[in-house]
């Protein structure tokens, strides 16, 4: 049991692959607010845990989200602000937080959860939010493009979590909620899989 | 124009050839190759189809629940192969899931939920080992994901809608038929038939 506990925490700890993004300045706002959104919708291991946290919030209560969001946007600019201090070994962080965000969701009746799953969906924004800025300090990226990265996660989150509240809404059965779980079973093993190659690749 | 000579004339289109789609290494570790990894072997396929129609014999909630534990499990396998833990008797345990899986389907067996899950679980570990190890070393990771997730979710639910036929008697007959050509696929792989 030590063993193990020890092995999954040396691979907690791990040194991840460094996928700081090299953000570009440009001369116009609108193409750096492009840049930050791009930073966050290419990268499949910032938008699957995003996806995640929306599912789970859209399960928990039927305005989840909305009771939640303060929450997740205090932490978004706190990962914003918190950038700095961190380095490759983040880039784990945002993939555990969501496989164990999904993982619950779809295993767990969320509402029995109560405050624990705003908490999640908090912490797992704000390792999105550093992972997506991994290293770089408040001048070394523009503020369109902050913005931009904000706008793109939060986008994804309500895109996400809307398409939850409005299947429950219109198809207000059983399976419309075990459909949702699946998905987010599905979500949670691709999560696995993901952060398996990216352990392989440290 | 008229509509036909429409269509008609169109014909000629059919015959311009199409893209070269002869299999390269370009979609090695991609999204084909995660799909074709769950169905690549017929001890996997029904395996994860005795999945689907267990859990659909067995009714609610393990008709989802069970499908729901074993990707998630088989990913976390997937896993440990993936970053090179050894698992020991892989082959055996993907074999000896489709026997005993296919034997409690066969017997109709009503296992109480969380020995079904533990069950599931525990089959899931060794086929998700087995695919975690034959990976491409060049794999993109989130097409390779969804690929092999969807794949295994489609296998899935090919058994719960064969588990549907329970309703019937003539229906359970033919499922329980199934159950025992799932456990005869699974001993053939077992002792080196198949």
């Amino acid at each position: 049991m030590r063993r193990s506990a020890s092995l999954a925490l040396a691979a907690a700890v791990a040194p991840g692959v460094a996928e700081a993004h090299a953000f570009g300045s440009y001369d116009s706002a609108y193409q750096n607010f492009l840049e930050g959104a791009a930073v966050f919708l290419t990268a499949p291991r910032l938008v699957l845990p995003v996806l995640a946290v929306a599912v789970a919030l859209a399960l928990w209560q039927r305005d989840g989200l909305l009771k939640a969001w303060g929450l997740v946007l205090a932490a978004t600019l706190l990962g914003q602000g918190l950038a700095l201090v961190t380095g490759p070994w983040i880039a784990m962080v945002p993939l555990g937080l969501g496989l164990a965000v999904a993982a619950l969701a779809a295993l767990v009746p969320l509402a029995r959860l109560g405050p624990a799953v705003p908490a999640l969906a908090g912490m797992t924004l704000l390792a999105v939010t550093l992972a997506s800025l991994e290293g770089h300090g408040w001048g070394e990226v523009a503020l369109a493009t902050r913005v931009g990265l904000l706008f793109a996660t939060h986008l994804a989150l309500a895109a996400a979590a809307g398409a939850v509240r409005v299947s429950r809404d219109r198809f207000p059965h059983r399976a419309t909620d075990i459909l949702w779980r699946v998905f987010a079973s599905w979500l949670a093993a691709i999560l696995v899989l993901y952060l398996a190659f990216a352990l392989r690749s440290a | 124009m008229p509509s036909i000579m429409r269509i008609v004339a169109s014909v000629p289109l059919l015959f311009i050839a199409t893209a070269a789609l002869a299999h390269t290494d370009a979609n090695a570790g991609g999204f084909l190759s995660g799909f074709s990894h769950p169905v690549n072997g017929w001890d996997h396929v029904v395996a994860m189809v005795a999945v689907g129609l267990w859990g659909a014999f067995l009714g609610n909630p393990a008709i989802w629940i069970l499908p729901v534990v074993f990707p998630l499990v088989m990913a976390f396998g997937g896993a440990l192969g993936i970053i090179g833990v050894p698992l020991p008797y892989v082959e055996a345990g993907i074999a000896l899931s489709g026997v005993v899986l296919g034997l409690l389907i066969a017997f109709a067996v009503r296992a109480p939920l969380w020995v079904a899950a533990v069950i599931v679980g525990v089959f899931a570990v060794f086929h998700g080992h087995a695919h975690g190890t034959e990976l491409p070393d060049a794999a993109n990771p989130f097409a390779y994901g969804i690929g092999f997730v969807i794949a295994t979710g489609l296998l899935h639910l090919a058994g719960i809608a064969l588990g549907f036929l329970i309703g019937s008697a003539g229906g359970r007959m033919v499922v329980r038929a199934a159950g025992a050509v799932i456990a005869a696929v699974g001993g053939a792989f077992l002792f080196g038939i198949a």
